[in-house]
């Protein structure tokens, strides 16, 4: 009998001219081929015929969904690397034009700082004296000039912090008055201030949640911060005035 | 690159479209596990996609379906379980008891005979049936089946004869079963 992996072969039309001559020649005698041929034949189409169709709407939409994701992951990842050069630049650029502009003008400061001045004070908390004019003296002391200016009629000292911080004198004070607690940044050897809006004499922000209001006054940067929730800006700013009127 | 970012997109959704039942129904039938055939069926999606510029142009389907067997062979066969192949190989393949000729014409009446083939076709040894599915359900030629599965092209001649052998020969015994032919009937 042919070999039945040629007859295989033969019944899917994958065998060669001479080979085909040879099985078609063996097929007119050998009658075990033949049925054995007609039953490769019958297998291969009854299963062919049988197998189940399978379900696959849902799975080709999931299919269609992440070629998106995969062309916009491309999308970006092809942005991001024919412009990586150019957005490194970009960085390079803002941080030497900041660097240049902070050494030019060393006697700016940016109310964005305070936090960094504040985190810069490493000497623990000082108290004023009880006595009122002991008070006005303490504070003069702490802020020169500034203090002098102060009328303390409308608050109350509680605390203070002093230290030197990037060549600047840093004063912090701890205030109450009626409504509740303020604190007071004076940064010394400051001509103008940077951020905020303007309001009046005055810059009014907000510095890690809470309202800032700053002024620049005798060569010193000071920022009065409250609560925000309790004070406006305008609340500072009345209290500022009675610290600093003009 | 032949063609436009989107217009890359769109002729690989349409040629993808109509060979996905071949991709999927494939996938199902090597790996007999939903979950891991929707897996498989859309890696392999997304590597041809990744591929598609590098397509040649001559025959998709049968590409996909390369994909889909290389994945497997790669990646997924080690996790399944079933018949081997060493020991048709060495072995032969025992013919069937029933005629030749008989099994087809008396099991076409029924419907339900979709899930007894689809059985019959799951108990071939793996490499056999690989062969199979490629050539009898999905008609490839011997030269692109002998492209996906990575052995030469007399190796598939032997994998298709012997995997029809044992399918019929598993599609006789559940004829049997069922009474559609008698035990011993028309043996070789």
């Amino acid at each position: 009998m042919i070999d039945r992996e040629l007859l295989s072969a033969y019944a899917d039309g994958e065998v060669t001219a001479t080979e085909r001559a040879q099985i078609e020649l063996a097929l007119k005698t050998d009658s075990a081929a033949v049925e054995h041929l007609s039953s490769m034949r019958a297998t291969k189409q009854f299963v062919a015929e049988h197998a189940r169709p399978v379900e696959n709407d849902e799975l080709w939409s999931t299919c269609v969904k992440r070629l998106g994701e995969l062309d916009r992951t491309k999308k970006v990842e092809g942005f991001v690397g024919k412009y990586a050069w150019g957005l490194c630049a970009l960085f390079f650029c803002v941080i030497v034009t900041g660097g240049m502009l902070r050494k030019l003008n060393p006697n700016s400061v940016r109310t964005g700082q305070v936090a960094s001045y504040v985190s810069g004070l490493a000497g623990g908390w000082s108290r004023p004296p009880a006595a009122p004019q002991g008070q006005r003296e303490w504070v003069e002391q702490k802020l020169g000039r500034m203090g002098a200016d102060m009328q303390p009629d409308h608050f109350d000292v509680v605390a203070c912090q002093e230290g030197l911080v990037d060549n600047h004198r840093v004063v912090r004070l701890l205030m109450r008055d009626s409504v509740g607690v303020v604190e007071m940044v004076v940064v010394s050897n400051v001509d103008t201030i940077d951020g905020g809006e303007a309001m009046g004499n005055f810059h009014a922000g907000t510095l890690n949640g809470a309202n800032c209001v700053a002024w620049s006054q005798d060569g010193s940067a000071a920022f009065l911060m409250g609560d925000a929730n309790q004070r406006t800006h305008q609340d500072l700013a009345r209290i500022a005035t009675a610290i600093c009127p003009r | 690159m032949l063609w436009g970012k989107r217009d890359l997109r769109d002729t690989f959704e349409r040629q993808a479209e109509k060979v996905f039942p071949s991709v999927f129904g494939t996938a199902l039938r090597l790996t007999r596990s939903r979950e891991e055939a929707e897996d498989l069926a859309q890696e392999a999606i997304v590597r041809a996609y990744e591929a598609f510029d590098r397509f040649d142009g001559s025959n998709f389907k049968a590409w996909m379906l390369r994909i889909v067997t290389n994945l497997y062979i790669n990646k997924y066969r080690q996790r399944q379980r079933g018949p081997q192949l060493q020991s048709f190989e060495e072995e032969g393949v025992h013919e069937p008891a029933a005629g030749e000729s008989e099994i087809p014409d008396r099991l076409l009446f029924d419907e339900k005979l979709g899930a007894e083939v689809e059985e019959a076709l799951g108990k071939v040894p793996e490499d056999f049936r690989l062969a199979v599915i490629l050539s009898d359900l999905e008609q490839l030629s011997y030269q692109e089946i002998a492209d996906a599965t990575n052995v030469p092209i007399g190796t598939v001649r032997s994998r298709i004869a012997r995997g029809r052998s044992i399918l019929r020969k598993n599609l006789v015994d559940y004829a049997m079963r069922e009474g559609f032919i008698k035990q011993g009937a028309g043996n070789d």
